[in-house]
């Protein structure tokens, strides 16, 4: 790939210097040099933003460091590197506060250390560059039509509030069953937001043992507790003026709820084991699979922090009340799969159609990608038929849940138990062999309906 | 004065700016049409008392006299240019200043002669 030209900015009243720079400078064709003898001139073509300028300290119409201040002013991506005829320590070092990235004396080696430097601010360049580039192409996977596809009036009242969400710091409380992309519409919210440049910190509040979520919301000090060997930041502070979303909130511990509280309110929160108050700022989204007035009567989630927490509220439809969109989300997960694997396109037969539609979807959307995708693999003609997309689920060992009466619940703790034995307690493979969440999972584990051995590998 | 017998040579600029034939003598071109100012201003500040000025214009044309190797000027311009900095030895600049004056006069003619400017 071809970069982009360095743009140079060479600055000297004296015009015999500025000619053998610059002559110098554009032995390399990726550099394109521009020629200024007064800071005035430099001044009224600032607005071009080079990316870098070597300036002469002495120019006689303003004082170097006034200039210096002026640039940063103007165009402060603009790296400045000082040519100076005088060694002068406490000069240099005064600019290189000001954020000066070299300074250079004039002498018989100026030329080679004015190439050197500039060739490692060029890399420099490049990569800020190159993740400049990342970023934008982050954004742009964000948008909110990469996000979510569909037309559904259910999911346009979810595109209307997430834009309501974009342009305010108001907390944003999603709701919704697993599978339907809370976290992904927390992201959109963000990356769509003013705090897009800044970080978004995700935190499964339902994977993180009890015990270590304080620590990592909040930070500790070295010595705080046995094992902790260094200092680390917590996630709040990682999330300071970017976003912090808290996923699966419901499963937070009610004693961690008030410290939650008092951050939220107060603004700062102090690292565990440490005195000093950290201020902070950052957007708070959380999620959630349940309903949170239930939890408050059930005496599980503590009314104050809900309305706290609750600002925007948005609920994401489950697929089954999204009409047509499930056959839209299957046909991008349809393409989505035909292109990342080289294959030709495929397309799903009337009656395959009909038999989505007629599925009720527990899983959502992680359900439906998983069923297309198998369906897409097993499809030996032109379209995927109905019977490549296997819909109905058939556990690897069907002994026990037919044996006695048992509800709904009891039968899917089985399982869920039975997959858990069978796959080492590995609870991302178990969540994906069986389409759930697997917060769902940590949930029930934490919660003690289902018992984690020591794992096979571990011991 | 160099090997070669000039006042002044064209090595540094061919050897470390890697400078062709045309480029030398685009150089040269303003060499002799700047530092004749340069002298005129040393000059006039010198007359003037004003070793400020003195200083900034000795600094200014330092470079230009090391780019083209005139041996004979780099000791002395830097001794014009720190007295001149510090108020050192105020007596000697006057003189000095008129000769590096005319051995610049004295290379652009030279030039000129060389490149048939």
């Amino acid at each position: 790939m071809l970069r982009e030209a360095i743009r140079i900015f060479v600055v000297d009243d004296d015009e015999i210097y500025v000619a053998r720079l610059s002559y110098y400078l554009s032995l390399n064709p990726e550099y394109q040099v521009k020629k200024f003898y007064s800071a005035k001139s430099l001044i009224s073509t600032l607005h071009e933003k080079p990316d870098i300028i070597t300036l002469d300290y002495s120019m006689p119409d303003v004082n170097g460091d006034a200039l210096v201040n002026q640039i940063k002013e103007l165009s402060p991506e603009t790296q400045v590197i000082i040519i100076s005829g005088q060694e002068d320590i406490k000069v240099a070092i005064d600019l290189f506060k000001k954020g000066v990235h070299d300074y250079i004396v004039k002498d018989a080696d100026t030329e080679q250390r004015l190439w050197m430097a500039i060739q490692n601010l060029s890399e420099n360049l490049a990569l800020k560059k190159e993740v400049e580039d990342l970023k934008q192409e982050v954004e742009r996977k964000y948008t909110f039509q990469n996000i979510i596809i569909g037309n559904s009036s259910a999911i346009k009242k979810v595109f209307n509030l997430m834009t309501k969400a974009t342009t305010t710091n108001i907390t944003i409380s999603i709701n919704g069953e697993t599978g339907t992309g809370k976290e992904l519409v927390a992201k959109a919210i963000h990356f769509n937001s003013e705090r897009k440049k800044k970080a978004f910190v995700p935190v499964n509040v339902a994977a993180i043992p009890k015990d270590l979520l304080e620590s990592e919301l909040f930070g500790h000090e070295k010595g705080s507790f046995t094992g902790a060997t260094h200092r680390r930041i917590g996630k709040f502070e990682e999330a300071h003026n970017g976003t912090l979303f808290l996923d699966e909130i419901g499963e937070m511990d009610m004693n961690l709820q008030a410290k939650l509280l008092r951050a939220l309110q107060e603004k700062e929160i102090t690292r565990i084991g440490s005195n000093e108050i950290v201020k902070i700022n950052p957007r708070i989204i959380v999620a959630t699979h349940r309903n949170l007035l239930e939890e408050i009567e059930r005496g599980n989630f503590r009314e104050d922090l809900y309305y706290r927490l609750l600002g925007l509220p948005i609920v994401l439809p489950p697929l089954r009340d999204r009409e047509n969109d499930i056959l839209l989300i299957a046909k991008f997960f349809i393409d989505q799969f035909y292109k990342e694997n080289n294959q030709p396109k495929k397309h799903l037969s009337l009656s395959a159609k009909q038999k989505l539609m007629m599925y009720t979807f527990p899983g959502n959307i992680r359900e439906l990608k998983s069923i297309i995708e198998l369906g897409c693999v097993m499809a030996e003609n032109e379209e995927i038929n109905e019977e490549d997309l296997q819909i109905n689920f058939t556990p690897i060992k069907s002994n026990h849940t037919r044996n006695g009466h048992h509800t709904l619940k009891e039968y899917t703790l089985k399982l869920i138990q039975q997959y858990l034995d069978e796959y080492d307690y590995d609870v991302l493979t178990v969540a994906g062999k069986l389409d759930v969440g697997k917060s769902t999972i940590y949930r029930m584990i934490n919660s003690q309906q289902l018992k984690i051995a020591k794992r096979k590998h571990d011991a | 004065m160099p090997d070669n017998g000039k006042l002044y040579d064209t090595q540094i600029l061919i050897q470390t700016h890697h400078a062709d034939k045309e480029f030398v003598k685009y150089m040269v071109s303003l060499f002799i049409e700047h530092m004749p100012q340069s002298n005129t201003s040393l000059e006039s500040a010198c007359a003037a008392n004003d070793w400020q000025k003195v200083y900034f214009f000795a600094h200014k044309m330092k470079a230009s006299i090391d780019l083209f190797n005139i041996i004979q000027l780099k000791e002395l311009i830097r001794k014009v240019e720190q007295n001149a900095k510090n108020s050192v030895d105020i007596e000697s600049i006057p003189a000095n200043a008129t000769f590096v004056s005319n051995y610049i006069k004295n290379c652009i003619a030279e030039m000129k002669k060389d490149f048939k400017l």
